[in-house]
């Protein structure tokens, strides 16, 4: 109950809420990650992209019927970059091999889409993305990152109907395209 | 339906069956559609991408700017508690139990470090050791983290058991119920131990009849709060 909150909150983009997911599990999870031979600032950075990776899957609503807790979530996720972590650095192979990380991912069925790296035109994209005004950019995200629906922008943004909300967004696509083929 | 109505069905994830096949066979025989879809599950990305590095900044910042967390994080931890309050069947409020909580209180008490020796002064650092710290500190909060970060590293019967004890502590005895009732691997040391409190924890949610028989199974056994337990049955009658 407290977890549907806390998920609730998180998908609203409260930054209060954020805090006390991570403030409330990180000496657990760092007590729990110094078993593995990891230093402490890789630690700390592993349990920040697994809060990142937490909250993107409470935006994308499959957190909604969350049969675990909240904290298990978490963990399981955290456990899963770890390893990742370690089999990048070759740790893992000798002790357990692939299959280890297959099963935990597969064991726990969330995941982890952290983007990494964007590819040119992405980059393109990312600029004049950048260079949109706010209107633009709270629209497109509500759209393409949280999945909303016109109807939802419209009630959201405050739109006065469907129609406009639209046609806001055909103009901030629009200027986006004018912005990647004029520079 | 017009292809920007598949499109925006496809990104509210709203697409039927049928429209999904009409999407698919456009994505793989119109080019102008394919690109006009390419661009903006490439925007989709690059938004993920800002709303990510957001959130790391946020999260770095908290590492830094971090000594003002407690009285924020108390609003949300308020609010948790009133929903949960707000949760509970509400027969618990309707007919008050007095009787059984205060036998409750009377008698539980968490039950005492006898697995882990704590030595003072130790610097070791495994997370065991600063489970059963805090514990013995009676810093249950901490506790439980600590034992459910060690519970995720591996089922342990005992650890299960300490666990269950810092829930009934932290008032959260339905939690301790189901975990005392899963909890059969449990040493043959601790059985009768286990029995007492899930038998207080049945009190406290006011299930007299499986209370009851599980005193009765304590004192059988007799090596743990046998006299406690007798007295305790006679209180419930």
């Amino acid at each position: 109950m407290v977890d549907e909150v806390l998920v609730e909150a998180l998908k609203k983009r409260n930054s209060d809420a954020l805090k006390s997911v991570y403030l409330g599990h990180k000496a657990a999870f760092i007590g729990f990650a110094k078993k593995y031979p990891i230093d402490e600032a890789t630690i700390i950075d592993i349990y920040q992209d697994a809060i990142i990776a937490l909250h993107d899957n409470a935006v994308n609503g499959k957190l909604d019927n969350l049969k675990s807790e909240l904290k298990t979530y978490l963990f399981s996720i955290g456990k899963y970059m770890i390893y990742k972590k370690l089999k990048q650095q070759k740790i893992m192979y000798s002790v357990e091999g692939n299959t280890a990380l297959e099963n935990l991912k597969s064991d726990t069925d969330f995941s982890v889409n952290l983007i990494e790296e964007l590819s040119e035109d992405q980059q393109k994209l990312q600029t004049a993305f950048k260079s949109l005004g706010d209107k633009c950019k709270a629209i497109l995200t509500l759209f393409y990152y949280r999945g909303f629906t016109i109807e939802e922008i419209t009630n959201d943004l405050n739109y006065s109907n469907k129609d406009v909300a639209k046609s806001q967004k055909s103009r901030c696509i629009k200027s986006l395209k004018n912005l990647i083929f004029n520079t | 339906m017009t292809k920007d109505k598949l499109i925006e069905h496809y990104f509210s994830k709203t697409l039927s069956a049928e429209a999904q096949r009409e999407f698919d066979h456009l994505l793989a025989t119109d080019l102008k559609f394919k690109q006009s879809f390419k661009f903006q599950e490439d925007l989709k990305t690059v938004i993920k991408k800002e709303e990510q590095t957001q959130i790391k900044q946020e999260l770095r910042s908290f590492e830094t700017s971090n000594k003002t967390f407690s009285k924020k994080y108390l609003k949300w931890f308020v609010a948790a508690c009133v929903i949960v309050l707000l949760s509970l069947p509400f027969w618990q409020f309707g007919q008050p139990k007095l009787d059984n909580e205060a036998l409750f209180a009377a008698n539980f008490e968490p039950y005492e470090n006898v697995v882990h020796p704590i030595v003072r002064g130790e610097t070791s650092s495994s997370l065991r050791t600063k489970a059963f710290i805090s514990y013995e500190a009676k810093d249950y909060g901490q506790a439980l983290n600590y034992f459910d970060a060690l519970l995720i590293e591996s089922d342990n019967a005992t650890i299960s058991f300490y666990k269950a004890n810092v829930l009934l502590q932290l008032n959260r005895y339905k939690e301790a119920i189901e975990i005392f009732e899963d909890n059969t691997e449990l040493s043959q040391k601790l059985k009768s131990q286990q029995q007492w409190y899930l038998a207080l924890a049945y009190i406290r949610s006011n299930n007299t009849t499986k209370a009851t028989v599980l005193l009765n199974t304590v004192i059988e056994s007799g090596n743990y709060k046998k006299r406690a337990a007798e007295q305790l049955l006679k209180q419930l009658d």
